[in-house]
C-alpha cells in the first residue's frame, strides 16, 4: 500500500474521489455477475429438481439456458467475478491509508470462499449433462456451491457496508458482531432478490432474444420461458422496494446527505419502471422488452453502488480531509525547498524573514509575551541547528508558566533557516543586530501569518 | 378498466416506498448534524494544523466527570497576541471584554438522566483515545457528535476491552 501511495495513487482528495468512481465502475461490473450467477444457478437447480421429480422437457431445457447464461464459461466467471472482487481490498486499502480500525481484512478473508464458491458451481454447470446418472452428486454440487458463494458474499457485504460506520469500527474484533447487523441482513437481502429478479430479465433477454434469434423457433417453449421470466422477474421486483427502505432506514445518520436519499427513492422508481416492463411482457404475446429489463437492471445496480459508494465517503468525510491536509502539507513543504533555494541565491535571509512574520507573534528576544523571552531559552541550543529545528517542528510544553507553543507549520527548509538565524543572532550579540529591535513590514507580517 | 387497476395499484405500491425514502430525509435533516456556533472556533486549525494536545484546553477531562467547555482565560492567553486581526478573535475579546461567557450551543445532545454516571477522568485514565469516541476532530471545522453515547454503545465497547459491565458501574 506504501507503494501505491507513494508512486501510483498519491492519496489526495482528487485521488479519492477517483477511488469512489472506480469501486462504482468496479461493482457495476461485478455485482450484476454475481447476482445473476445466484439468481441463474437457484433457479435452475429448482428446475432440473422439479424435472427430476416430475419430468418435463420444458424445465429442463429452461434449467440448461439458465447454468449456459449464469455460470457461462471460465472467461466470463474470471473476468466478471473474480478480477472486479480482487480490485476492492486495493480501492479500499488506498482509500482508509492510515485510517485507525480500519477492518481490511475482513475485506480480504472472504474471497478466497467466494472464489470457491464460483469453482463449485463451475463444477455444477459442467455435470449438467450427466446429471441423470449421477443427480446427487449434480444437485450437491450446485447446493454447496450456492452455499459457499452466498456466505462468503454475505461475509464481504458485511465488510463493506460496515465501511459507512466508522464509529463502530473498534467493535468489529468480534466477526459475530461484524455479520450480526440489521442493515447489512437488509442489504443482502435486497442483492438477492434484485439478483432473482435480473434472472428473470436475463430469461427475457438472453434466451429469447441474443439466442432467440437464432435457436428458440419452438413456440411452446419460447411462451414458456417468456412466462416464467416474466413472472419470476415481476414477483422479486415487489420485494425491491421492501428491502431497499429497510436498508435506508437501518444506515447510520452520518452516510446521509440529500443526493443518497435520493438515489434511494431513485433505485424504487426504476424498478417500478421495470415492473411495468416485466407486466407488458407478460401481456404480450412476443417476446419482447428482453433488452429492457435488463438494461434498466444495471442502471439500478449503478445508482445502489453509487448510494453505496458515497454513504462510505459521506460516513468518512473527516478522513478524507486529513488525507488532504497531509497532501497540502507535503506540498507547501516542497515549495519551501524551492523558496529556500531561491532565497539563498538571491541573497534573501529566509530566517530573518520567517522570524519576523511568524516567530514574533508570540516571541521577544528579551521580553515575556505569549512563549517566553528567547534569550532565556536558546541557550540550551547553542551549536545545536538540528535542536532546535526539531523542537520548531514538534513544539513540546516545557514551562508550566507558558501555555505550549502550537505549531507553526513552517517547512523543514523555514525551520532549519529559522534556527541558523537565532543562533546566529545569539552567538553574535554584539553586532548590534537585535531581532527585536527590527519590526516586521506589514508584508511580512502577513506573509508570515499565512505560513503560519 | 382491469388493466388500469393493475397499473395503478403499481404505480402505488412503488411510490409508497419512494416517497417513504424521501421522507426519511428529514429525519437526517434533524439529527445529529453540527449545530452552529456564535464564533466559528476550528478544531482542525487548533488540532490538525497547531498540533494542540487535547488536554490542553480541555483541561479537566483528565482530573473531573466533565472534560469541560475550555475557559476564556485559556483562548485569550494567546489570543491577546495571536491572530488578533480575524472576526472569531475579535469576537472573543469582545466577550472577554465585557466579561461574557460565549454563549456555545452543546454538541452532544443527550439526555442528562440523574442516575446514570459518566466519567470522563475514568476513561481518559485508562487510555481511551479522545478520538475514539469524539471523531476525528482534527478534520472537523465544526464539531460535530459522532457516537451515538447510548447504552448499547457503551457496553459493548467496556464488553470487547474488558472494561467492567455491572450494572452499577455507569447506575447508581
Amino acid at each position: 500500500m506504501d507503494f501505491l501511495s507513494q508512486h501510483i495513487i498519491p492519496p489526495t482528495a482528487t485521488h479519492l474521489q477517483l477511488l469512489e468512481f472506480l469501486a462504482v465502475v468496479t461493482y457495476t461490473i461485478h455485482l450484476p455477475y454475481i447476482a445473476l450467477v445466484i439468481g441463474s444457478a437457484a433457479v435452475a437447480m429448482w428446475l432440473t429438481f422439479s424435472d427430476h421429480e416430475m419430468p418435463n422437457p420444458l424445465f429442463a431445457r429452461l434449467a440448461g439456458d439458465l447454468i449456459g447464461i449464469g455460470l457461462g464459461s471460465g472467461l466470463p466467471m474470471l473476468v466478471l467475478g473474480v478480477l472486479p472482487m480482487m480490485v476492492l481490498p486495493f480501492i479500499y486499502g488506498q482509500w482508509f491509508v492510515g485510517a485507525p480500525h480500519f477492518p481490511l481484512k475482513y475485506i480480504v478473508l472472504p474471497i478466497p470462499g467466494v472464489i470457491l464458491g464460483l469453482a463449485l458451481l463451475g463444477l455444477y454447470r459442467r455435470s449438467f449433462r450427466g446429471r441423470a446418472a449421477r443427480f446427487h452428486l449434480h444437485m450437491a454440487l450446485g447446493t454447496g456451491g450456492l452455499l459457499v458463494l452466498m456466505g462468503s458474499y454475505f461475509a464481504l457485504m458485511s465488510a463493506i457496508i460496515r465501511l459507512q460506520d466508522p464509529e463502530k469500527w473498534f467493535r468489529l474484533k468480534n466477526v459475530v458482531i461484524l455479520l450480526l447487523n440489521w442493515n447489512v441482513i437488509w442489504k443482502f437481502l435486497l442483492f438477492v432478490h434484485l439478483g432473482f429478479a435480473l434472472t428473470g430479465a436475463a430469461i427475457l433477454f438472453f434466451v429469447l432474444r441474443w439466442r432467440g434469434r437464432e435457436s428458440v423457433t419452438d413456440a411452446e417453449y419460447a411462451a414458456f420461458a417468456r412466462r416464467f421470466g416474466a413472472g419470476l422477474g415481476l414477483a422479486f421486483c415487489f420485494a425491491v422496494p421492501v428491502f431497499n427502505l429497510f436498508y435506508v432506514f437501518t444506515s447510520p445518520d452520518v452516510v446521509f446527505d440529500s443526493t443518497v436519499y435520493l438515489l434511494g427513492a431513485a433505485v424504487t422508481v426504476l424498478t417500478m419502471i421495470i415492473a411495468y416492463a416485466f407486466v407488458a411482457a407478460l401481456r404480450s404475446g412476443q417476446p419482447r422488452f428482453g433488452a429492457t429489463t435488463f438494461s434498466l437492471f444495471i442502471l439500478v445496480f449503478v445508482l445502489s453502488s453509487t448510494f453505496d459508494v458515497r454513504s462510505m465517503a459521506n460516513a468518512n468525510r473527516e478522513h478524507a480531509r486529513l488525507i488532504e491536509t497531509k497532501a497540502e502539507s507535503e506540498r507547501l513543504e516542497r515549495e519551501a525547498e524551492i523558496e529556500a533555494a531561491m532565497a539563498a541565491s538571491a541573497g534573501r535571509n529566509l530566517g530573518e524573514e520567517t522570524f519576523n512574520g511568524v516567530c514574533m507573534q508570540c516571541h521577544r528576544m528579551n521580553d515575556r509575551l505569549v512563549g517566553p523571552p528567547l534569550a532565556t531559552v536558546l541557550t540550551k541550543y547553542a551549536n545545536n541547528v538540528d535542536g532546535l529545528q526539531n523542537f520548531v517542528l514538534n513544539p513540546v510544553k516545557i514551562n508550566p508558566e507558558y501555555p505550549p507553543m502550537p505549531n507553526p507549520g513552517l517547512s523543514s527548509a523555514r525551520a532549519k533557516a529559522v534556527a541558523e538565524y537565532l543562533l546566529g543572532q545569539m552567538a553574535a550579540p554584539a553586532d548590534g543586530a537585535q531581532p527585536e529591535a527590527q519590526t516586521p513590514t506589514p508584508t511580512e507580517v502577513q506573509s508570515g501569518q499565512k505560513s503560519h | 378498466m382491469a388493466r388500469r387497476v393493475i397499473s395503478a395499484a403499481i404505480f402505488g405500491y412503488f411510490a409508497l416506498f419512494a416517497v417513504l425514502i424521501l421522507l426519511l430525509g428529514f429525519r437526517w435533516h434533524t439529527h445529529r448534524k453540527a449545530p452552529d456556533q456564535p464564533i466559528a472556533f476550528s478544531h482542525e486549525i487548533h488540532v490538525g494544523k497547531l498540533n494542540l494536545q487535547c488536554l490542553f484546553c480541555h483541561e479537566d477531562a483528565d482530573k473531573a466527570m466533565t472534560a469541560g467547555v475550555p475557559s476564556m482565560k485559556k483562548c485569550m492567553d494567546c489570543h491577546v497576541a495571536v491572530k488578533t486581526e480575524t472576526a472569531g478573535v475579535q469576537q472573543l475579546t469582545e466577550y472577554w471584554n465585557n466579561k461574557e461567557p460565549v454563549p456555545w450551543n452543546r454538541v452532544h445532545r443527550i439526555r442528562i438522566r440523574e442516575h446514570v454516571h459518566f466519567s470522563h477522568k475514568r476513561h481518559v485514565s485508562a487510555g481511551v483515545a479522545c478520538e475514539q469516541c469524539h471523531g476525528q476532530l482534527a478534520a472537523m471545522p465544526r464539531v460535530r457528535q459522532v457516537s451515538s453515547l447510548k447504552m448499547g454503545w457503551c457496553v459493548s465497547c467496556h464488553t470487547e476491552n474488558n472494561a467492567p459491565t455491572d450494572c452499577l458501574i455507569c447506575h447508581r
